[in-house]
């Protein structure tokens, strides 16, 4: 009982801070107006508040992570792709970085496991991996088993890297809520844009409902609001969708080593021992899936089913940048890999807005950049 | 006399319905000896040997007893001998038999229970678990013990005019209609016995008491294979299929079959639950719902204890009063909270002369841990402060509580379909006149939209009409009062008022965020005990939306697969 107490006065002594707005004291103007209420958008708030900038976040929904954060909450500096390569290369030392100054983000150097029928074009990746100095190899298939003692179905080598971060993606995202508070940042949840104010060429503030806040520079960060404050300006957006479901199981589940990409399914671990599993479509199918490749996890109960859908550019890549109507930044379409590109992202844009040049990983997921033009960036 | 708690053969004969006195069962519960009456189901045998305490919350590691039944029941016991994740059930859907040997939760519950109580904002992670995880991913290669991997679910798919979820008498008025205009009719229903709670009020359906009327509908049902039992649907999906979980065998209720049952419509007649109160300490041992005491003394002749003290919001409480004052047992007061209750049932209980006590609440309860029993109970009004609250402390040995009922309707929010799609909802009201009638109207709506005419007469209704209960929500003061911490608003998953003021404090209007990181409805009775208690608190404390409200029933992954097997 006397623990009890003395936790509770604990509790009492560290009051939150009071980081939600009341969508009625809205601003009538500021400098940066963010649309989203995920990591991303809360990165971008926070960075760009941390750089000085007067900054308001306007979410539809909760502010919290987006379910796609959720659905992989991994943060890795391998990618098999290249350009994603360069971008996430700093991203676990920069989450352990924030992770660190923020305080109470619970973070796992968990390792990840990639696994491909195609392990030869993986392996060719790797070696590419290697030679950038990343961390990350190939395993052989019995060392997979060891990694990962459930995937006893699995026989191919994979990709591993070590330093591989698992996070708690709702964590993140209070503690960077709180981080773009303490700067200055206004939030807002419950209060979705309805519109682009345009001036012209330039678009000059948001509308929300019946109310308008005249912005410097607005930053899209949240794809489904983007595509439909996009449209209704006549704009056009080249994002493509993919629906995806994730299974949340109960606490205690085996443990599965690392995190695993398998393909197309993505399955991570909490530290209460919950599994995530996302893949396409279909729940059912999933779970069919998931137990052929790891038939020891048949017994867990599913306490949750959460359809998702991710967005990627249309070439594969994010778009991130200054978007072609001025005053309009995008962060969007990050794809299954989300949260990786979060921060990376976030700083690039705080950057890249305050007039820098920001970091040239990022000059190919520019918006305003054909494909053509970033065809051949891939080719060369 | 098998128990202390069993009431003797003198009291009225109405009380103990199931049992028979004169066959003694002897059965093993976690290793202790104890005997039943023939027809007791384990709960009751249980609580008539006075085994108040049948384990620990899984989080806090508070002792927790018996509260609700069946699919409310937040402290489910297994066979020894049965495993995995359905193994765990209703003390009350568990049969005594001679030679029966039941336990508590598993171990891994009891691990759970050596953590301290976790921080606010790692409830998920208590500390012993939080090492056992660090130091399983210290290991240089992970310690390859792994559950052997479960055969697939046996799984089938079937097709019926119309299945009915629920053999309450919502579910069997829907039948009586359906099968009157002639269409294949399913039934399926969560528990071992049909008729819900039917046999807990008087009155009479077309001239024969409630009970039985239930028990004829359903055993004739039962006889034409209509009506399955141990039966729990968990999911209507948007084609209108219905997942459905069966216990074929009583023994072994851990092994589980699934069933898909295709039907051109679906009536949901799941029925009502009834709510708790929301006070410090409110799940102690001997703190019982109305509805479940009343069964334990009404089929099995088991009082809940010696001096009993109700606290209502709705006429349930006196119900249960006027049974326990029948059975002999002394009945302390009855602490209403409402104001100016009216209607019939409260006039009765009046003249009866049981002392009431209006606008009352209960703040909390005197508990003593080394007996494991409640030793008196702490009420004041609702109005006034300090000396004209009232405060005081009354002596009880249990604490009967009724909060109203909340409709049972997770599989219906669930699904998100309606009549418009062939999803019709007979869930009208608690009392068995409103559960006839729309019953036999969603049984109608059924029938109109296969285009089959009825040929029968609604059955014939005539009960006390209830008063409808008043949801007095906990007062915003109450959030920050030093009982907040031990108010518990989701029972089974460990989460009280303390824990939301916080979460909403530090999240913001966030519902679902918060409902995830409290892990609200994660408790082994997936939140359906506390029914919307959660949701009415969040709404007390100013949030937007909803939390995560109780869920009908959780599959496994292996469930899924050989669900998506069937659909294939």
């Amino acid at each position: 009982m006397i623990s009890r107490d003395l936790l509770s006065a604990v509790l009492r002594r560290r009051r939150p801070r009071d980081i939600w707005s009341a969508p009625e004291t809205a601003p009538e103007s500021c400098d940066v107006a963010v649309v989203g209420g995920g990591v991303r958008a809360l990165g971008v708030a926070r960075a760009c508040a941390t750089a000085g900038a007067k900054v308001a976040l306007f979410a539809s929904g909760e502010i919290a992570a987006a379910g796609d954060e959720r659905a992989w909450p991994v943060v890795r500096a391998a990618h098999v792709d290249r350009l994603r390569s360069a971008t996430d290369a700093a991203a676990p030392a920069m989450l352990r970085r924030v992770a660190r100054s923020l305080g109470g983000v619970p973070i796992d150097v968990s390792g990840c496991l990639t696994l491909a029928e195609d392990s030869e074009a993986l392996g060719r990746a790797a070696a590419r991996i290697k030679a950038d100095g990343a961390g990350a190899w190939m395993v052989p298939e019995r060392e997979v088993v060891a990694l990962s003692p459930p995937l006893a179905g699995f026989s191919h080598a994979a990709l591993y890297e070590q330093a591989a971060i698992t996070v708690d993606a709702d964590a993140l995202a209070l503690a960077l809520a709180g981080a773009a508070v303490a700067a200055g940042a206004r939030l807002f949840a419950g209060l979705g844009a309805t519109a682009l104010e345009r001036d012209g060429p330039a678009a000059t503030g948001l509308l929300l409902g019946d109310r308008a806040v005249r912005a410097g520079a607005i930053v899209l960060a949240d794809d489904f609001a983007a595509i439909r404050l996009i449209r209704e300006g006549n704009g056009r957006l080249s994002l493509t969708r993919e629906e995806r479901v994730t299974l949340v199981t109960s606490g205690g589940a085996p443990a599965i080593g690392p995190a695993l990409a398998v393909e197309d399914l993505r399955i991570s671990r909490d530290r209460a021992g919950a599994l995530s599993v996302s893949g396409p479509l279909g729940a059912d199918a999933l779970a069919r899936r998931l137990l052929v490749l790891a038939p020891a996890l048949a017994g867990l109960t599913v306490t949750d089913t959460e359809p998702v859908t991710v967005w990627t550019g249309v070439d594969g890549q994010p778009q991130i940048g200054a978007a072609g109507i001025d005053g309009v930044w995008l962060a969007l379409g990050f794809g299954r890999e989300a949260l990786s590109l979060a921060l990376p992202a976030a700083e690039h844009l705080a950057a890249a807005m305050s007039g820098d040049r920001g970091s040239p990983a990022f000059e190919p997921f520019a918006p305003t950049r054909g494909p053509g033009l970033r065809l051949e960036e891939l080719v060369r | 006399m098998s128990g202390p708690y069993r009431l003797p053969s003198s009291a009225p004969s109405r009380f103990g319905s199931e049992v028979d006195r004169a066959e003694p069962v002897g059965f093993r519960f976690g290793g202790r000896a104890l005997s039943g009456l023939y027809g007791d189901t384990l709960a009751s045998a249980l609580a008539a040997s006075g085994v108040a305490v049948l384990g620990s919350s899984p989080l806090l590691g508070r002792p927790r007893g018996l509260m609700g039944l069946g699919l409310e029941d937040h402290m489910p016991l297994a066979l020894e001998g049965d495993h995995g994740p359905w193994s765990m059930v209703s003390g009350d859907e568990i049969v005594v038999r001679e030679g029966l040997r039941a336990r508590a939760q598993g171990l891994g519950q009891t691990l759970r229970r050596l953590a301290a109580p976790a921080a606010a904002d790692r409830r998920a992670l208590p500390v012993v678990q939080q090492m056992i995880e660090r130091l399983r991913r210290a290991l240089p290669l992970p310690a390859p013990r792994l559950p052997a991997g479960e055969a697939f679910a046996d799984a089938r798919r079937e097709t019926c005019d119309v299945l009915i979820v629920g053999a309450g008498l919502a579910g069997l008025s829907a039948a009586a209609a359906l099968r009157s205009a002639g269409l294949d009719v399913r039934m399926v229903e969560a528990s071992h016995r049909p008729g819900g709670i039917a046999d807990l009020y008087d009155g009479r359906i077309d001239g024969r008491p409630l009970a039985e009327w239930a028990a004829t509908r359903a055993s004739a049902l039962r006889d034409r294979g209509v009506l399955r039992l141990s039966a729990t649907a968990i999911a209507i999906d948007h084609d209108g299929s219905v997942t459905v979980i069966e216990r074929p065998e009583p023994q072994r209720p851990g092994r589980v079959s699934l069933r898909l049952i295709s039907a051109g419509a679906v009536v949901v007649a799941t029925g009502f639950r009834e709510r708790p109160l929301v006070f410090a300490d409110n799940d102690r041992p001997g703190v019982t719902l109305a509805t479940t005491a009343r069964a334990l003394l009404r089929r099995h002749a088991v009082a809940p204890g010696r001096k009993a003290l109700v606290a209502t919001s709705s006429d349930e409480g006196y119900r249960t009063a006027m049974d326990l004052r029948d059975a002999g047992v002394s009945v302390q007061m009855a602490l209403d909270a409402r104001d100016d209750p009216q209607g019939s049932v409260f006039d009765i209980a009046k003249a009866l002369g049981a002392p009431i006590s209006l606008s009352t609440l209960v703040t909390g309860v005197e508990y003593e841990e080394r007996k494991g029993g409640l030793t008196g109970v702490r009420a004041q009004n609702r109005f006034g402060e300090g000396a004209s609250a009232g405060a005081r402390v009354l002596s009880a040995d249990v604490l009967i509580v009724s909060g109203g009922f909340a409709p049972r309707d997770e599989l219906l929010r669930g699904t998100g379909l309606d009549a418009e799609h062939g999803v019709h909802a007979a869930l009208r009201g608690p009392n068995a006149i409103e559960a006839v009638a729309g019953g036999w109207a969603a049984g109608a709506a059924a029938a109109a939209q296969l285009g089959a005419p009825l040929s029968g007469a609604e059955p014939e209704v005539e009960v006390m009409p209830d008063e409808p209960g008043e949801i007095v929500p906990p007062s915003p003061e109450s959030f920050r009062g030093p009982g907040a911490d031990g108010a518990f608003v989701d029972f089974a998953a460990d989460v009280t008022l303390g824990d939301l003021l916080r979460a909403v404090e530090r999240r913001g209007p966030a519902p679902a965020a918060i409902s995830r990181r409290l892990g609200l409805t994660l408790g082994p009775d997936a939140g359906r005990l506390s029914a919307d208690l959660a949701a009415i608190a969040f709404r007390a404390l100013g949030g937007p939306g909803d939390v995560a409200g109780p869920a009908a029933g959780r599959p496994t992954l292996n469930l899924l697969a050989a669900r998506a097997k069937v659909r294939d």
